[in-house]
C-alpha cells in the first residue's frame, strides 16, 4: 500500500490564502491531517494579518531624540557675580569676583539684586487655585473644622487647609505656576490673591514650580521659622567678540535666538553657558522646558502641572483595585484612588499589584463625563510551599526561576476559571528533569480539595513552563506546589 | 503567494516606503556623513515614525522605543557606508531588521495589554464566521506568541507573512540566503501554530495534528 502524498508547504499556504475550491487537490477532501494543516495556516494568516499597527507615544519619540542628541552638561565650575547689574541687562566685560563652590561666600556688603517687593497692595483681589491631580488620600478641612476628601472639581480658595496621607495633590495657580503637596504633608493657603501666594507648610513637603514672576508678584512658603521666597533671577550676560556667555546666580533664564522665540536653552543657576556666534541653539538645548513641564527636585518623581492646558479636559478616576499603585502617562507612581484632569484622547494607565504589572489604555472622550476605570485585579498565583529540596540556596533559585513564569501561569488559570468558575486550590507541578536539568515531562496533580485542571489548562500550564532549565543540584524529580485563587475582576468602565 | 497575501488587505505598514530617495534626502545624508548635528537631527525627525512602524512586531512592543534608539545609533555610526546603491529607506529598513534580529529583551519588562475602555471589539464589526476569531484578546495573545519566537524566526515570519516580503528580499535584508529564510519560515510557522494550539484563547482555531508525512 502506498502512503498518501500529503500537501506540501506551498500548497497548504495557497489553500490557506483562499485558492479557488475547484483548484484544490483531490487529496484535501479526504485527508483530515491536511485539512487541519490548512486550518491552522488560515488561522495564522488571519491573526497575523489583523494585528494592528503599533505606534509609539509622542513622549517616546522625544525621549529617544533627547538620548540621541543630549548635549554634555554645562560645566558648573564657577560663577560670576556682576555687582553693577540689575535684572536683564546685557553688559560688556565687567568687574567681577570669582569664587569656587568649595569656598564659603563672604557676606555680601549690599544686596546684589533689587529685592522683590514684599506684598502687593492689600486690595489685590482674591484668587483661586485649581486642583489638577489627586492621588491617594488627600483631605480638605471644612468650615466646621472637620476633614473630608478633597474634590477635584472644586477650586481651592484662600484659607484652605489641606493634608495628605499617602497621597499627593497637584494644584495649578495659573498657567505656568503651581505646586505639588507631597505625601504626609499639611499645608494651608494663607494668602491666595492675584499675584500673591503665601503657603504655610506645617509638615511635609511642597514642590513649587513657577514661571517668570511679574513685577510686584510674590510667592512664598512659610515653613516653621523660615520663609522661602521667590526673588526672581540674577544673571549676567557678557558679549565677547565671537561669543556670548551667560552666568546665572540663581533662578533660571532662557537663551533664545530672538525676543519672542518660545524655544531656547535654559540655564539654571548657579551655572554658566558660553555660546559661540553662529552656533545652532538647537544643538545646545536638551529640550526646552515649556510651562507645562516641571523637572524633578531632589530625585522626586516629576509631576506635570497642567498649566496652559486648554479645554476640553475630562476627569479620569482610577478607584480599584485597592492596594494598587498606579501611574498615568509620565506622572509619578502613587496609590489608588487617583483622579485627575487630563486632555481628551488616549492615556496610559499602568498599575502594579501583587507583583503583577498591567498596562491599560483609556480614552477620554468629549461629553463622556468622568471616566472611572476599575483596573482588573489579577488572580493570585503563588508558590504554596517551600521547594522540598533540602537546600535553601537552591530553593531561592528555583523560586526566582519559576516566578518569571507567574504571569503565564496566571493567564492559563484565568482562562481555566472562565471554563470552570470553581477552579481553585493547590496544584502540584511535578517535573521530571533531564541530566542538564531541562524539563522532560510535567504532571499537574491537584492537592486534596483542589479542582483537577482540564486538558486545555494542562496544555497551557505545560506551555507556560516550557523552556525552563533548572540549576545544577536540583533533583531529577521536583515537585513545586502552586496555590490558585480567583481574583476580583472588574466589569469595565462605568 | 505574496500577491495573494497582499490581496488580504494586511493592516501592516508597507514593507518599504513608496517614496524613492529624493535629492533632498541624499543631500541630508551627505551632510550627516560630515557629522552635521542639525542634519542628523533632521534625519531622525524624518524617519523616526517609519522606523518605529517597521520595528513593530519585529521586537516586543515594550522594546520598540529602545530598538528605535539602537537603530539610529547604528545609522549615525555607519551612515558613511551608505553609497547610494539602494534607496536610503531600503538601507534604513535593513538596519532596522538587523537591530531587531539581534535585539535582546531587557529583563524586568512586563507587558500585559488590558484594554478597559469601551470601544467596539473588532470581532463585532467583522463579517463572516472566520472573523469571530479576531477578538481583541486573541489578537493580544497572537502578539504575545510572536514575542515568544526567537528573534530571527520572528523577523522572517513578520516580514513574510505580515509584510508580504518574498524570501529573496528577506534574504537580502537579513544577509542570509533563500534556503535559510525558507527553513526559518517553516519552523517559525510551525512554532507559532503549536503555541497557538496550546493557548486557551486560540486553541479552537488551531486543531492539533501530526506533521504530515510526505
Amino acid at each position: 500500500m502506498t502512503r498518501p502524498v500529503h500537501l506540501d508547504e506551498a500548497e497548504i499556504e495557497r489553500q490557506a490564502l483562499g485558492a479557488p475550491a475547484e483548484t484544490a487537490p483531490e487529496h484535501l477532501a479526504g485527508c483530515a491531517l491536511c485539512k487541519a494543516s490548512v486550518a491552522r495556516a488560515r488561522s495564522r494568516r488571519a491573526l497575523l494579518g489583523a494585528l494592528p499597527e503599533v505606534s509609539l507615544h509622542e513622549a517616546a519619540f522625544r525621549r529617544v531624540e533627547r538620548n540621541l542628541f543630549a548635549p554634555p552638561p554645562a560645566p558648573r565650575w564657577r560663577w560670576l557675580i556682576a555687582p553693577a547689574l540689575g535684572l536683564a541687562v546685557a553688559a560688556a566685560a565687567l568687574a567681577v569676583f570669582v569664587r569656587t563652590p568649595a569656598v564659603e561666600p563672604e557676606a555680601a556688603p549690599m544686596a546684589l539684586v533689587p529685592s522683590v517687593p514684599e506684598a502687593a497692595p492689600p486690595q489685590a483681589s482674591l484668587a483661586s487655585a485649581a486642583p489638577q491631580f489627586v492621588q491617594g488620600e488627600v483631605e480638605l478641612q471644612r468650615a466646621d473644622g472637620s476633614w473630608g476628601p478633597l474634590e477635584l472639581e472644586r477650586p481651592l480658595s484662600e484659607g484652605a487647609a489641606i493634608r495628605t496621607a499617602e497621597g499627593r495633590l497637584a494644584v495649578m495657580l495659573e498657567p505656568g505656576k503651581g505646586f505639588v503637596v507631597e505625601p504626609n504633608s499639611s499645608i494651608e493657603l494663607r494668602r491666595l490673591r492675584m499675584g500673591q501666594t503665601h503657603l504655610r507648610l506645617s509638615s511635609g513637603a511642597v514642590y513649587c514650580s513657577l514661571g517668570p514672576l511679574r513685577a510686584g508678584e510674590s510667592f512664598a512658603v512659610e515653613a516653621g521659622p523660615r520663609w522661602v521666597r521667590v526673588v526672581g533671577t540674577a544673571f549676567a550676560v557678557t558679549r565677547w567678540p565671537t561669543r556670548v556667555s551667560v552666568e546665572v546666580e540663581h533662578g533660571t533664564v532662557s537663551v533664545a535666538d530672538d525676543e519672542r522665540s518660545p524655544a531656547g536653552v535654559l540655564v539654571r543657576g548657579p551655572g554658566e553657558l558660553e555660546i559661540p556666534d553662529g552656533a545652532d541653539l538647537g544643538l545646545l538645548a536638551a529640550r526646552p522646558l515649556g510651562p507645562e513641564q516641571v523637572g524633578p527636585l531632589s530625585g522626586r518623581p516629576a509631576w506635570k502641572l497642567a498649566a496652559g492646558q486648554t479645554p476640553p479636559l475630562a476627569v479620569l478616576s482610577v478607584t480599584e483595585p485597592a492596594g494598587a499603585r498606579v501611574q498615568v502617562d509620565e506622572l509619578g507612581w502613587g496609590p489608588v484612588p487617583l483622579s485627575g484632569k487630563l486632555p481628551l484622547g488616549p492615556h496610559r494607565v499602568r498599575s502594579r499589584i501583587d507583583g503583577n504589572e498591567v498596562d491599560t489604555t483609556v480614552v477620554l472622550k468629549e461629553g463622556g463625563g468622568p471616566l472611572q476605570v476599575l483596573l482588573p485585579r489579577p488572580a493570585a498565583v503563588r508558590r504554596a510551599a517551600p521547594v522540598p529540596d533540602g537546600s535553601g540556596r537552591l530553593a531561592t533559585e528555583i523560586t526566582a526561576l519559576i516566578a518569571g513564569r507567574t504571569r503565564d501561569l496566571r493567564y492559563c488559570y484565568e482562562h481555566w476559571l472562565k471554563r470552570n468558575p470553581t477552579a481553585a486550590g493547590t496544584l502540584e507541578f511535578r517535573f521530571r528533569l533531564s541530566d542538564d536539568r531541562a524539563i522532560t515531562s510535567l504532571d499537574v496533580v491537584p492537592a486534596a480539595g483542589a479542582a483537577p485542571p482540564d486538558e486545555t489548562a494542562r496544555r497551557c500550564f505545560a506551555q507556560a513552563v516550557e523552556g525552563l532549565s533548572f540549576p545544577p543540584g536540583v533533583p531529577s524529580e521536583l515537585e513545586v506546589p502552586f496555590a490558585f485563587k480567583p481574583g476580583q475582576v472588574a466589569d469595565g468602565p462605568l | 503567494m505574496d500577491a495573494a497575501l497582499k490581496s488580504l488587505g494586511s493592516t501592516q505598514p508597507s514593507a518599504l516606503p513608496a517614496d524613492p530617495t529624493s535629492a533632498e534626502v541624499l543631500s541630508l545624508v551627505e551632510r550627516c556623513k560630515h557629522d552635521d548635528q542639525a542634519a542628523l537631527r533632521d534625519l531622525y525627525g524624518r524617519f523616526q515614525r517609519q522606523v518605529a512602524a517597521q520595528l513593530s512586531y519585529l521586537v516586543p512592543r515594550s522594546d520598540v522605543e529602545d530598538a528605535l534608539q539602537e537603530v539610529f545609533v547604528e545609522v549615525f555610526r555607519s551612515i558613511r557606508r551608505f553609497e547610494g546603491r539602494s534607496a536610503f529607506a531600503t538601507w534604513l529598513y535593513r538596519v532596522a531588521v538587523h537591530v531587531a534580529m539581534r535585539h535582546r529583551r531587557k529583563a524586568g519588562k512586563a507587558r500585559a495589554e488590558v484594554q478597559v475602555f469601551d470601544s467596539p471589539d473588532p470581532a463585532d464589526e467583522a463579517a463572516g464566521p472566520a472573523d469571530s476569531m479576531l477578538t481583541r484578546e486573541r489578537l493580544t495573545r497572537a502578539e504575545a506568541l510572536l514575542e515568544k519566537l526567537a528573534p530571527k524566526k520572528r523577523a522572517v515570519l513578520v516580514l513574510h507573512d505580515m509584510r508580504g516580503m518574498d524570501a529573496s528580499r528577506i534574504a537580502e535584508m537579513t544577509g542570509s540566503n533563500v534556503l535559510t529564510v525558507r527553513t526559518r519560515l517553516f519552523y517559525a510557522r510551525r512554532e507559532f501554530e503549536l503555541l497557538a494550539g496550546a493557548d486557551p484563547a486560540l486553541a479552537e482555531y488551531f486543531p492539533p495534528g501530526k506533521e504530515a508525512r510526505r
